[in-house]
């Protein structure tokens, strides 16, 4: 019986890194001191196994082939793609995947009526690899990457990635041998990009969610917070779906440790922590 | 003929993948564009003119991302957003353009 020792659930805002000589002393020390209590909880948990959860930016998948969810079942995992390395400057990530464990997250999705695609061959993009870069900078830990569908119409519902974030929790219960497991995501807070609103921040939007979030208040988190209603607050509003998935991991658990800092250079970087989070032997209702 | 805005999105996120091409094509070799492009379509590429290209229809991701390649961070939000604001786009606008409407003020029978 597998267990979930942590989750993390931060964002993956390129301009931290793009931007980074843009941003005040204040930007730094506030959001890298976020990233460093994510990455001590995580290093704290000491987990076998990840399980990532983000999107693509329309990088490994595109018009032609692009599933709701997918999950990543090749023993390598690495990103994030040519430009986003060196124009953008964003971090890299290299390391192992894990076979076995996608093929239980597969299965144990499938069972549960998600529907996952396999994704045999793969490149991660930033919204993997900032956050994998910052809580695993070793890439010691063998992460098998979920992909979520956040951008191109129709989207997942909130209650479905919700369910398959409840479908996770019981395929890391049903891991054999006392496997520790931890969960990363990655997701956002108001933000466009490429469309009309880009550059107009919704902070009447950032200030109600993240009360629910610091409450753990999965009702409206979940119910509210829909595909139609995130994407009027921005195209990539969307990624909170992410988001969605790692409330149906953790149940009902308000989380441990609430960052958030609005940068002028980079713009909003939320981090979520639930350390020890609630443990998925425990029955899924 | 055009491509429209399905395939031209698929054509561009193909050359954005293609470090090599993408890079000759910031360059300005223009013959490494997608085949089959239609007058409008080629004008918006051969003139870097990315606000064309969302209101051809192109993903606004696909869109941002070429600018990342072509032009300095700040270019997308200084030059594109501001001629964009109108445009429509298949992909930016579904939720709006599916969202139920209002019910009808008035009788019952109209």
């Amino acid at each position: 019986m597998g267990t979930l020792v942590a989750a993390v659930a931060m964002t993956h805002n390129p301009r931290i890194f793009w931007n980074a000589d843009a941003a005040t002393e204040e930007d730094r020390a506030a959001v890298g001191g976020a990233f460093a209590a994510a990455r001590a909880a995580l290093q704290a948990a000491a987990p076998d196994l990840v399980i990532a959860v983000a999107n693509d930016h329309l990088h490994r998948f595109g018009l032609d082939n692009l599933p709701a969810f997918g999950v990543g079942t090749a023993a390598e995992v690495a990103g994030p793609y040519w430009y986003e390395r060196e124009v953008m400057r964003l971090p890299g990530y290299q390391g192992a995947g894990h076979p076995d464990l996608a093929e239980d997250i597969l299965w144990g999705l499938s069972e549960s009526g998600i529907g996952p695609s396999r994704c045999g061959a793969f490149r991660v993009d930033h919204a993997f690899t900032v956050p994998l870069s910052v809580v695993l900078p070793d890439a010691d830990v063998p992460v098998v990457p979920v992909f979520v569908n956040t951008f191109v119409p129709p989207l997942p519902g909130s209650a479905r990635c919700f369910d398959m974030g409840r479908a996770l929790r019981q395929v890391i219960a049903d891991r054999p041998g006392g496997e520790r497991v931890a969960v990363v995501a990655s997701f956002n807070l108001s933000v466009e990009v490429g469309g009309p609103g880009m550059g107009r921040r919704h902070a009447d939007f950032d200030d109600r969610v993240l009360g629910w979030i610091a409450d753990g208040d999965i009702g409206r988190l979940v119910g509210e917070l829909t595909p139609e209603r995130l994407v009027g607050y921005g195209n990539s509003t969307a990624e909170f779906l992410n988001y969605h998935a790692v409330l149906g991991v953790v149940g009902e658990r308000a989380p441990d440790l609430v960052r958030y800092h609005q940068a002028d250079a980079w713009g909003g970087c939320p981090v979520v922590v639930w350390r020890a989070a609630t443990k998925p032997s425990q029955p899924v209702n | 003929m055009t491509l429209g805005p399905y395939q031209l999105t698929q054509a561009l996120h193909a050359m954005l993948l293609d470090r090599d091409r993408m890079l000759a094509y910031r360059d300005g070799d223009d013959s490494v564009l997608p085949g089959g492009l239609g007058p409008g379509e080629r004008a918006a590429l051969s003139g870097r003119d990315l606000a064309g290209l969302y209101r051809l229809g192109v993903h606004p991701l696909v869109v941002f991302h070429l600018s990342a390649v072509l032009f300095p961070r700040s270019h997308y939000l200084r030059a594109v957003v501001p001629r964009i604001q109108d445009a429509a786009n298949p992909f930016h606008d579904y939720y709006a353009r599916r969202r139920p409407p209002m019910p009808a003020a008035g009788g019952r029978d109209g």
